[in-house]
Formats: structure tokens, sequence, C-alpha cells
């Protein structure tokens, strides 16, 4: 592919990785177009070239580049995002709690990291019952959904101090998580 | 601000107008982008009387917190001790967003955020587990507030995905969340809870 046609494309992944980042920090509705474009090291009108508005590209980025994100944790949907980033990759994890907050899930019911954790199920554990296929799959996605959020914020309120408490914490937390998927025949990794 | 209806006025009323205001705009947005200015509009007084009351905006989201954790705390029947159902925050999503939205800012530790739920189901835990160290239960009961709030804040990314449209397959897979939940406050193996197991409370004494 000739240079001149290259260059537009990646100036817009750019443009989409940077909304994410900054999505990853703060709710979408406090990022504006002007700080993505600035983020990303690309011209403000750029925004403009490649998307309607600057919400057009939050939503981009929260629907199609968000979901690409976590596939990619997941090899592309056949094995479980290791443990590790799930508690460490704020981008992935961070973004993903702020989209769900501000509820850009809301519309069509696709949910294409759910049904390939319920796919490994199935692989995994072919004669299960599908309500507990179900059920650990809901449940390992609300606890790493909920851990960005929530985790130091509760910490600090039942009285733990997170420099001394922390790795017990995260241990408790592995050992939940690895637990679920222990129960659909899938192990994970570290 | 309600239209049409009387500007506050008076110390009780400014007053009550500002926490009310905060209480309503904190369930949608972060603490950091709620102006003192918006909080007077929103509250139909004059933005001089938010400092001259409260000293300043932080102040009145304080209190607007504690408004909603109270409204909280009174309607799910954990002021009055009475039976609080499994992730009983899901009646109330304002104040499970304006704890989420607080706790992302990092604001949540500044404004000292009244977390009843937390409370209620540490002093729960800690009278079921008395022989199991308490560091151990405070940290299970951390976890399982993170699925309790996750549970609640999250319904709408998961609850159109389970039980594909089947009403009876939706309530079987919500009985086995609550069956983690349970096993996560107190420290059982939430790999058998999703299972539909209902492990007994753990005696640390006992022996394995």
């Amino acid at each position: 592919m000739p240079d001149q046609e290259v260059a537009p494309v990646s100036s817009r992944t750019a443009l989409l990785d940077a909304a994410v980042h900054l999505m990853s920090e703060r709710p979408p509705s406090t990022v504006t177009g002007r700080e993505v474009a600035e983020e990303a090291g690309v011209n403000y009108g750029l925004v403009h070239y490649y998307f309607d508005s600057a919400g057009d590209l939050l939503r981009e980025a929260q629907r199609h580049h968000g979901e690409r994100l976590i596939a990619d944790l997941m090899d592309g949907g056949t094995r479980p995002v290791p443990m590790g980033r799930a508690v460490s990759d704020r981008e992935v994890f961070g973004f993903a709690a702020h989209v769900a907050l501000e509820g850009a899930h809301d519309g069509d019911g696709r949910r294409p990291v759910m049904d390939a954790m319920k796919r490994l199920a199935a692989e995994a554990d072919p004669e299960g019952d599908p309500v507990h296929h179900q059920a650990t799959v809901v449940a390992i996605v609300l606890l790493q959904l909920g851990w960005p959020v929530f985790v130091e914020h509760n910490a600090r309120s039942v009285g733990l101090d997170l420099e001394k408490n922390g790795a017990a914490i995260r241990e408790r937390y592995f050992e939940v998580v690895r637990s679920l998927y222990r129960s659909i025949g899938v192990e994970i990794d570290e | 601000m309600i239209e049409g209806g009387p500007r506050p006025r008076g110390s009780a009323e400014v007053r009550e107008a500002l926490v009310a205001a905060a209480a309503r705009l904190l369930g949608g947005s972060a603490p950091e982008r709620i102006s003192g200015r918006r909080l007077a509009e929103e509250a139909g007084v004059n933005y001089g009387l938010v400092h001259h009351y409260f000293g300043g905006k932080n102040a009145v989201l304080r209190e607007g917190f504690r408004r909603l954790a109270d409204d909280y705390a009174a309607e799910s029947g954990l002021a009055t001790a009475s039976h609080v159902a499994p992730f009983s925050l899901r009646n109330r999503p304002d104040f499970v967003r304006a704890l989420a939205y607080a706790s992302l800012s990092g604001e949540a530790d500044d404004a000292h955020v009244d977390h009843p739920t937390l409370d209620a189901a540490l002093d729960r835990a800690l009278a079921a587990r008395p022989a199991d160290d308490p560091t151990e239960v405070r940290i299970d009961v951390g976890l399982a507030t993170v699925f309790h709030l996750a549970r609640c804040l999250f319904a709408p990314t998961v609850d159109p995905w389970t039980g594909n449209g089947q009403e009876d397959l939706s309530s079987a897979v919500e009985e086995r969340l609550v069956l983690v939940l349970r096993s996560l406050t107190l420290g059982l193996d939430p790999g058998r809870a999703v299972r539909g197991e209902r492990e007994s409370v753990r005696r640390s004494s006992a022996p394995d």
C-alpha cells in the first residue's frame, strides 16, 4: 500500500487509541475531541475528517475498539483473560467500566466477550448446566468490571490498608476468579 | 430545580435545596464535574449562598452523598436492622452510580463517603465468623461488596445478555449470583456456590 494511504489510517487508529486511553482514566462524558487529538498527537481537524463529530469518535472507540482490546487479551476469545492483566490492566478494564457506567451498552444486547467466555465454558464442560455456565460468566465479568471501580475505595472503607493488605486482597481475588473458572473446567493463566 | 416552584428562602430551605440538588446531580456525573454554579442553578438559589452556608461546593456534595446513603439505608431496611435483600442497592441506581463516580474520581475518600451497605455487611460477617482472622473477614467483605456494587452498576451490561431473553433462566442465574455473593462474604468457595451449592459457614476451629 502506498504511504499516503497508510498515514490516514494510522491517524484514525491513533485517535481511537487515544480516546480509549482517556476513557480508561475518566468517564466518556468528561472527554473532549480536542483532548483526544492532543493525546493522539494529531491535528484537531482530523477528528472531523474521520468522524462526524467528537461524540461519534468516542462512540466508535467505545463500541468497536474496546471490544477488540478485550478480544486481544483473550487471544481472539480462545482463552480467558490472564489473571494479572485483569487486575493490573486499568487501561482495558478501567475503560470497560467507564463505558458501562455511562450506558454505551444500552443498545443491541450484543456481548461478544461474554459470548466468547460462554463458548469456553461449553467446550471445557460440554455436559454442563447452562445456568451454571451463564452465572459463571456473569460473575467473572462483574468481578472484572467492578475491580477497577470499587476495590480501592471498598478496601479503605472496611478499614484495610492498601499498602499493607494489597497483596492479600489480590490473592483472594485471584482465588475467587480461579475457582469460578475451575467450576467450568477452565484453568486460567496467572 | 422544580420549575415554577417558589425560590427557597431562609437558611433551612436554602440548605435543604442545595443538599437535595447535590444528591440528584451526584448520580449523574463525577463530583469534580459538578460546579458550585451548577449546584446553585439546580437548587434554584443564588451562587453566593453555596459559600455562605457551606463554605464551598465540596461540603454540599458531602452532604448530598450522606443524603443518598441515608435514604438508601432507610428504604432498604438497613437503618432498622430488618431483613435486607441481597443486591439491595439495585433499587437505588442513583446511589450506586454516585459511589462509582466518586470512587473512580478518587474523591470518595476525601469526601468520607458513607457506605452503609458495607458497614452492615462487615458487622454481619464479623458476627458470623467469630473465629476467623478479622483482616481476612474484611478482605472478603470488601470483595463481596465489589461484587454487590458491580451487580447493581453493570446490570445494563449483563442483564440483556443473561437468560437469552427467557425469564426463568434469568432468575435461575440470579439465584446463583446471590449464592456467589453469600460465599464471597463468608469466605467460602464461589466455584461451589455458582454450581448451586449452599456451603455451610466455615468454622476455622473445625477440622478441614
